[in-house]
């Protein structure tokens, strides 16, 4: 059992590691929803049932022998910001954060992977990389699944496949998604083509934050619309297809304004250097917008003393949650942008760069 | 071939074959449609029946398991797993269980029909129901040659293979998709 207080903000590697592609793809992140025979799924099971499964489940994945060991957390005992934390993280789902009941995250291999239960679906494995790393993270979630399924009895059926409580889901209970942050494409108002490019081929394009959250900080989600008729290498394939093709596409846009236009754009990546260097307050809406173009002006190499690491980290530990937990208390909303200022004022003082 | 004339009327050309089985011996007669009605057919409905029966029966035995009936329409009761109804599914857009799949079979179809393009899973199963499926597939080959060995009145192979039919245990597993 991990104690919320293991769950420190600077934790999680993977948020201050890079991988293939650093330059544009933030991660990736594989999902697979599965249930277990024998029981209703979350959204109608009884307390009592939940509670029983609950316990099965905690056994199952405990003994499943899982890369790096693995450490359980039951929600009940977890404080409301450190919920939330954990979702801004990417490492739990809103629904957990927002759900009812006897319910939990286990995390192995430090953070990388992490299995829901009763959440949606009984079991929701999750496996996250840094960077474009499609095949690998795949690889692994199937791994982990071959383990549990020794163990697990999954609710199957043999002509629709894994059976899952939402029906956008079933099959193949796969959802592969790709974070990738676009600032030229935004810039240079070329984001319809990608948004179209991904919709004829059953991909769904969503902001950070999944669904329904628009494009904050440039970055966007890719990832599978269909689950059904559909193998999973067939799946990945349809990313690995589109993927690359949005990465070059960006870098080309990337080169195009520095040969155009690169004082335009060092204007914008100072200015916002100097907004986070000096100003008292920031909300974290404003933060991604400008964290977003500092990015930026790290992979064009104008902040040579900055890491794409340090920023993508910077990302997620000035989210609500991550803010008040290094503050060791909650914080109102105005109070929450003066600590947000003053965080990042520390992080770029200018003799640090 | 030429075409035949009814042979009630004599007249129009014949539409409708009609076989009847008098005392095992086969009397083939062709008539056209409007004097087929009229022929005052020997036809018992009962004799239909039963020969639909042992039809269905032996469509059972070869399959191994009951048939389930389909229900066509739209299914308005409440999941025998879960007690959910279609309509709390349309608000809230979640199964309640594993078995609401079989139960409202043809309305998830349509659904995922929508959603996905397709109905049918194709992809990766878990270990233990692949393991099902391949003694499915082994069994039902033991069986065609089974029935050859039994045709052949080669009883020695055929007592070899119906032990192998019964080492291979359960002949029909249920799938998950039952609560």
């Amino acid at each position: 059992m991990v104690e919320p207080s293991d769950l420190a903000p600077q934790a999680g590697q993977w948020l201050r590691s890079t991988g293939p592609d650093a330059d544009v793809v933030l991660s990736t992140r594989i999902r697979l929803a599965r249930n277990v025979r024998g029981y209703a799924f979350p959204c109608r099971i009884s307390d009592d049932s939940r509670r029983e499964l609950e316990t099965r489940l905690r056994m199952w994945i405990g003994e499943s022998d899982l890369a790096g060991g693995i450490k359980y957390c039951n929600f009940l005992g977890v404080d409301p910001i450190t919920r939330q934390m954990l979702a801004e993280r990417h490492l739990v789902s809103r629904e957990l954060v927002n759900g009812e009941g006897d319910r939990g995250v286990s995390f192995a291999n430090t953070e990388f992977v992490s299995i829901m239960t009763n959440e949606e679906d009984h079991l929701r494995l999750q496996v996250i990389r840094p960077g474009q790393a499609l095949e690998d993270a795949l690889e692994e979630a199937i791994k982990i699944d071959q383990k549990l399924d020794q163990r697990v009895p999954y609710a199957w059926s043999d002509s629709y496949g894994y059976l899952t409580s939402c029906p956008t889901n079933t099959g193949t209970g796969l959802r592969l998604s790709v974070m990738i942050h676009l600032p030229a494409l935004v810039l240079m108002d070329q984001m319809d083509k990608v948004h179209q490019a991904a919709s004829k081929v059953g991909l769904t394009v969503r902001g950070f934050y999944g669904e329904g959250t628009k494009a904050v900080g440039d970055v966007i989600q890719i990832s599978n619309q269909h689950t059904l008729g559909r193998s999973e290498s067939e799946i990945l394939k349809t990313l690995q297809n589109i993927v690359p093709k949005i990465v070059e596409y960006e870098r080309g846009v990337r080169t195009h304004m520095i040969n155009e236009n690169r004082v335009s754009l060092e204007d914008r990546v100072w200015r916002s250097m100097g907004t986070l260097r000096y100003a008292r307050k920031l909300s974290s809406s404003e933060t991604l917008d400008l964290l977003s173009a500092v990015r930026l002006g790290v992979n064009l190499r104008m902040l040579p003393n900055l890491s794409i690491g340090e920023v993508n980290e910077l990302f997620v530990i000035t989210q609500p949650a991550h803010l008040q937990k290094l503050q060791g208390r909650a914080l109102e909303p105005g109070e929450r942008d003066a600590a947000r200022a003053t965080l990042l004022r520390e992080r770029f003082k200018p003799e640090s760069n | 071939m030429a075409s035949k004339v009814c042979q009630s009327c004599g007249e129009k050309p014949a539409t409708v074959k009609f076989v009847e089985v008098v005392g095992g011996e086969k009397h083939t007669r062709h008539f056209c449609a409007e004097c087929f009605p009229d022929t005052g057919s020997v036809i018992d409905p009962h004799a239909i029946e039963e020969a639909a029966s042992h039809l269905l029966e032996s469509v059972k035995e070869m399959l191994g398991t009951p048939i389930p009936l389909q229900e066509a329409d739209i299914q308005s009761g409440e999941c025998p797993g879960c007690g959910l109804t279609w309509d709390v599914f349309r608000n809230e857009s979640r199964l309640g269980c594993p078995a609401c799949y079989p139960y409202f079979q043809v309305e998830v179809d349509g659904v995922l029909e929508r959603l996905h393009g397709a109905t049918q899973h194709r992809g990766r199963a878990p270990k233990r129901e692949t393991e099902r499926l391949e003694r499915r597939k082994r069994s039902a080959e033991i069986r065609v040659e089974l029935s050859d060995a039994i045709q052949g009145e080669d009883y020695e192979r055929a007592a070899r293979l119906r032990d192998q039919l019964r080492s291979l245990g359960i002949e029909m597993e249920p799938d998950g998709g039952t609560l």
